[in-house]
């Protein structure tokens, strides 16, 4: 479906985004069809039964573990990326065996009724259906019972989501939002290629992505020479300027563009890039250009919320723990970006903050590579998928046993009456006179050499044993 | 009214502030550290297992061995687990991706939630509430233990032994009832792990809803028990049912609530529980006693009020809050012991015509925590399996997969979600961060992701990152994917029967063969 229509999707999404080709190839179709590969490859792996590890008395009872499909699920994709946000995880609940409802995002007249009508026409109607709609729609679809939700949009929805939810004690995924930062480290840093990093990631889709950087931490000495990289990079990027590129994509409605615009008039940072004042509006209502405002203050108009549109704040600061304090005193973003050569510097920011990611010396990559898991923490969200954790999402795993008819000499231990003789023994069975662990949490002289005792007897035999050959052999060798 | 001090309200604020400002102070993100409170948690149960069997059996009357066999030695066990498994679980996982990726390191880093909240119930208190404790300390989170505040005894045991063992910067015990809670819920958590009734459960999500908190619910339900009675064994099946039902007074949320067996066969197995009864229960001072007079006078009321034949037991004194193992017979599906969770020693028969009947009965209801199939029949398995959910399905037992090592412990439907135990404890209170570094060597590869975009770009991006189907429009695999899939088996074949043709030509090629 998505290959055969190539052509279709992107002049739908040209149409309703003014998105380029080359982004869609690689933040939608690639990620799509990849995502199908690695399932249809992984399928019948994912779906056996697992044999866990246990101990030795309860490998008689075949524990076994049955992923199940957990039922019918309702996907909710926001209007970004509205392909890979609703056809990844769908490939993902149909691969665990589930139906799935998908509703699209009402902001794109010309893509959603396509997908529709493609779905209708290359997927089984009794297993993938579409709705369309706003607000009553999707409060009428959480209305009704569902096996799992799978949430992709604003920190705001996810709460009515995830309230509505409750009522049928029903699970959730939530793919939410949120300020992206980055953190750059000045030492022996290539600002041009920070810049193109950071200028990419925050330009791709116009700046509507969920994992796109929000606003930059520099050190105050070091803003200067960021700014004219970016500048530098912004020429390149755009040579004839953006408008004009086909490059650059567009907001998706008016309402986005008077958010932003209303954010940008109550800055009190110093707008560098781009700006108000080079959008030129004749009938171009949804243009907004690529800007970057320096000076940013904490409290800014720009550094409230997810900006969600092509504008980067940066904001100085004076040393890596002003920050590190920074992120963490604001909600867990869906991403983190940090740009240093430095591992103890990677290190410290690693342990000291939270999110759903973190990316190192780039912007967004972790989205778009098969095999990690994508998801939020905090605030930005709870659950994953890509890959297996996808099928994970829409898989209930059913734990399972069998007891032998023959077991129930043993078993039936377990039956009253208990008699004081049974309390002791369960206690002398049950309970381990050692451990191999003092209470302070270290390994017992004795556990040490238990575990290297089974290495030492091989080593030992087995130079005996050659010794042995040896001598009794005719041949020398 | 029970006599356990509650935890006061300022308490409460001041105990979560202390516990998230520890974990932000980075003290459990070391493996030694997490290891050092869960061999204090293993001892601290180990060493104390009278005085916990004891609490219990005034509580609740419970025989000291149901303690020792379904609570203590559990905890014990999975503590010791955790703490042999913990570094292992807390490895930066390399995932498998496509080779173009490979160059930029791509990790999933375990990373602990931050302050998490365990509210646990009264039925099985160490169970329930240090279970969940290993896998959230495993990861590296601090815990607040909402414990239970209805028993006199084990709860400021519990309370004791916590303080004693733990460090209060990592675990702190709250007690309180409906205030209490309120309050707990009213300030934000990194996760939530819920194991009660379904009523609380909404209120539960109802308020992690508000601060996008993720929960693991462990509800309960009616858990149904079909039996085929092509050769049945009724006398083993009896006991392992009564087992299940009887145990903690029925005060299990994996107890089997009902049996579904064909009309004919009812008889023969209503026998056989009258008499692993009569075996089990000689004497009724040695039979655990609900936890509650409330409790007692809600199963009572059933017991009054049900249509089933009462074919072994059906005694009651409340102001002992006891109820006797009862076996009801000839149950209808709207009878009033089918309606909620009995959770008491009531065990209802309820006779159908065929196993599509049963199976229609179970599917009519809200999915239960576990369904019983005692069957020797694989097809007949297969089918049950199949055509129902559950949170766990057993074959020929009960009960048992709640505590088996491996096993992972959770519901389905209305019976809640998530589960956890081993490394599913470990999976729940984590976050799986992933992560990516893109060495500067790669820029001319990246570049043709940046503007503007010629077409020579498109093409050149196509071909990084395009994928092949390896299978056409109808699903099926391609020829070309099959044979690829076959290349390196066949290769590895021809190396080592390349490898073993030299050496089995020649006498001292095969000699060195000899000694392996």
């Amino acid at each position: 479906m998505v290959r055969e229509n190539e052509e279709a999707f992107h002049t739908a999404l040209y149409e309703d985004l003014h998105r380029s080709r080359v982004e869609t190839v690689l933040g939608e179709f690639s990620p799509i069809l990849h995502e199908v590969v690695e399932t249809y490859n992984h399928i019948d792996e994912w779906t056996k039964d697992i044999k866990p590890p246990t101990t030795a008395t309860y490998q008689v009872m075949r524990p076994r573990i049955k992923p199940s499909p957990k039922g019918i699920v309702l996907i909710i994709a926001p209007f970004n990326y509205p392909l890979n946000l609703s056809l990844t995880p769908l490939i993902s609940a149909i691969a665990a065996g589930n139906t799935v409802v998908i509703k699209f995002s009402e902001s794109l007249p010309t893509v959603s009724p396509l997908v529709e009508e493609l779905i209708a026409k290359y997927l089984d109607p009794d297993v993938v259906r579409v709705v369309q709609g706003a607000v009553d729609e999707v409060n009428e679809l959480l209305k009704l019972e569902w096996n799992h939700i799978f949430f992709t949009g604003s920190t705001k929805v996810g709460k009515i989501i995830a309230t509505a939810a409750a009522k049928f004690i029903t699970p959730v995924t939530l793919e939410l939002g949120g300020k992206c930062p980055i953190i750059v480290d000045p030492r022996k840093a290539d600002f041009k290629v920070i810049a193109r990093r950071i200028l990419w990631g925050r330009t791709s889709n116009s700046g509507q992505v969920c994992v796109c950087p929000d606003y930059v931490l520099i050190p105050r000495t070091h803003q200067r020479q960021l700014v004219d990289a970016l500048k530098e990079v912004y020429v390149e990027f755009y040579p004839g300027g953006p408008q004009t590129s086909d490059s650059f994509g567009r907001l998706v409605n008016s309402g986005s563009v008077k958010r932003i615009t209303g954010y940008l008039e109550g800055s009190k940072g110093d707008v560098v890039l781009g700006g108000l004042t080079n959008a030129s509006k004749d009938g171009d209502p949804k243009y907004l250009p690529p800007t970057v405002v320096a000076n940013v203050l904490g409290d800014d108009a720009t550094m409230q919320e997810e900006m969600f549109g092509p504008v980067i704040s940066i904001v100085p600061i004076d040393s890596l723990d002003d920050a590190i304090k920074f992120i963490n005193d604001r909600p867990q973003p869906l991403a983190l970006y940090v740009f240093s050569h430095d591992s103890e510097f990677k290190k410290k920011v690693t342990r000291s903050t939270r999110s759903g990611a973190i990316d190192f010396n780039d912007t967004m990559t972790h989205a778009i590579a098969a095999g990690l898991a994508f998801g939020g923490s905090g605030n930005s969200g709870y659950g994953q998928y890509h890959g297996k954790y996808g099928f994970d999402t829409f898989t209930h795993y059913r734990s399972s046993l069998e007891t032998p008819t023959w077991a129930e000499a043993v078993l039936s231990f377990r039956y009253p009456p208990f008699p004081s003789w049974k309390l002791k023994m369960a206690e002398i069975s049950l309970l381990p006179s050692r451990f191999p662990f003092d209470k302070n949490g270290k390994k017992t002289l004795l556990s040490r050499i238990q575990s290297f005792l089974p290495m030492f007897l091989v080593i030992v035999l087995a130079y005996y044993y050659r010794r042995d050959i040896r001598a009794r052999s005719p041949i020398k060798f | 009214m029970s006599s356990v001090k509650y935890t006061s309200l300022d308490e409460i604020q001041k105990i979560h502030d202390t516990l998230e400002a520890s974990f932000l102070s980075g003290r459990m993100r070391d493996i030694p550290a997490r290891k050092h409170q869960l061999a204090r948690l293993a001892y601290m149960i180990k060493e104390n297992v009278p005085a916990i069997c004891d609490a219990l059996r005034v509580d609740m009357n419970r025989p000291p061995t149901e303690t020792v066999l379904n609570e203590t030695s559990l905890v014990v066990g999975e503590a010791a687990l955790a703490y042999s498994k913990v570094s292992t679980w807390s490895k930066d996982i390399i995932p498998s991706t496509l080779l173009t990726f490979k160059p930029m390191r791509p990790r999933i880093k375990p990373t602990p939630k931050g302050v998490v909240l365990i509210i646990s119930p009264f039925n099985y208190p160490w169970l329930l509430t240090f279970v969940p404790l290993i896998g959230a300390i495993a990861a590296g989170n601090t815990v607040v233990l909402k414990v239970p505040e209805t028993l006199e005894k084990t709860t400021p045991l519990m309370e004791e032994l916590v303080r004693k063992y733990l460090d209060p910067n990592v675990v702190r015990v709250v007690v309180g009832s409906v205030q209490e809670t309120t309050k707990l819920l009213q300030l934000k958590w990194d996760h939530i792990l819920f194991t009660g009734s379904a009523r609380v459960g909404h209120i539960v999500s109802a308020a992690a809803a508000k601060f996008n908190t993720p929960l693991t619910l462990e509800l309960g339900g009616k858990c149904p028990v079909i039996v085929d009675p092509a050769n049945a064994n009724y006398k083993i099946i009896a006991k392992r049912i009564l087992w299940g039902r009887t145990s903690n007074a029925g005060q299990t949320c994996t107890a089997p609530e009902y049996i579904l067996i064909p009309r004919h066969a009812q008889s023969d197995l209503a026998k056989a529980l009258k008499e692993v009864y009569a075996t089990f229960f000689p004497e009724e001072n040695a039979l655990p006693h609900m936890v509650s007079g409330d409790a007692t006078k809600r199963v009572a009321g059933y017991l009054e009020r049900t249509q089933g034949e009462i074919v072994a037991g059906g005694k009651v004194d409340i102001a002992d809050k006891f109820i006797a193992p009862t076996v009801l017979c000839g149950v209808g599906g709207d009878d009033v012991v089918m309606q909620d969770e009995i959770f008491g020693p009531l065990l209802s028969i309820v006779p159908v015509e065929d196993l599509d009947e049963a199976i229609a009965f179970i599917n009519k209801r809200p999915q239960a925590l576990a369904i019983y199939v005692f069957s020797h029949d694989d097809a007949f398995k297969e089918r049950v399996t199949r055509s129902t959910r559950s949170g766990a399905i057993a074959f020929n037992d009960v009960v048992m997969q709640t505590g088996m090592r491996g096993l992972p412990f959770g519901g389905s439907g209305a019976s809640g979600y998530g589960s956890y135990k081993g490394k599913y404890g470990f999976d729940t209170f984590t976050h799986f961060r992933s992560s990516m570094e893109t060495p500067s060597w790669v820029e001319p590869f990246l570049s043709v992701r940046y503007p503007p975009y010629t077409k020579s770009k498109e093409a050149s991006g196509l071909r990084l990152v395009d994928a092949s189907l390896p299978f056409d429009n109808q699903g099926r695999a391609t020829l070309l994917s099959k044979a690829l899939h076959w290349i390196p088996h066949a290769i590895l074949f021809m190396i080592l029967g390349y490898i073993l043709h030299r050496h089995l030509s020649t006498i001292e090629g095969a000699r060195a063969l000899l000694p392996f």
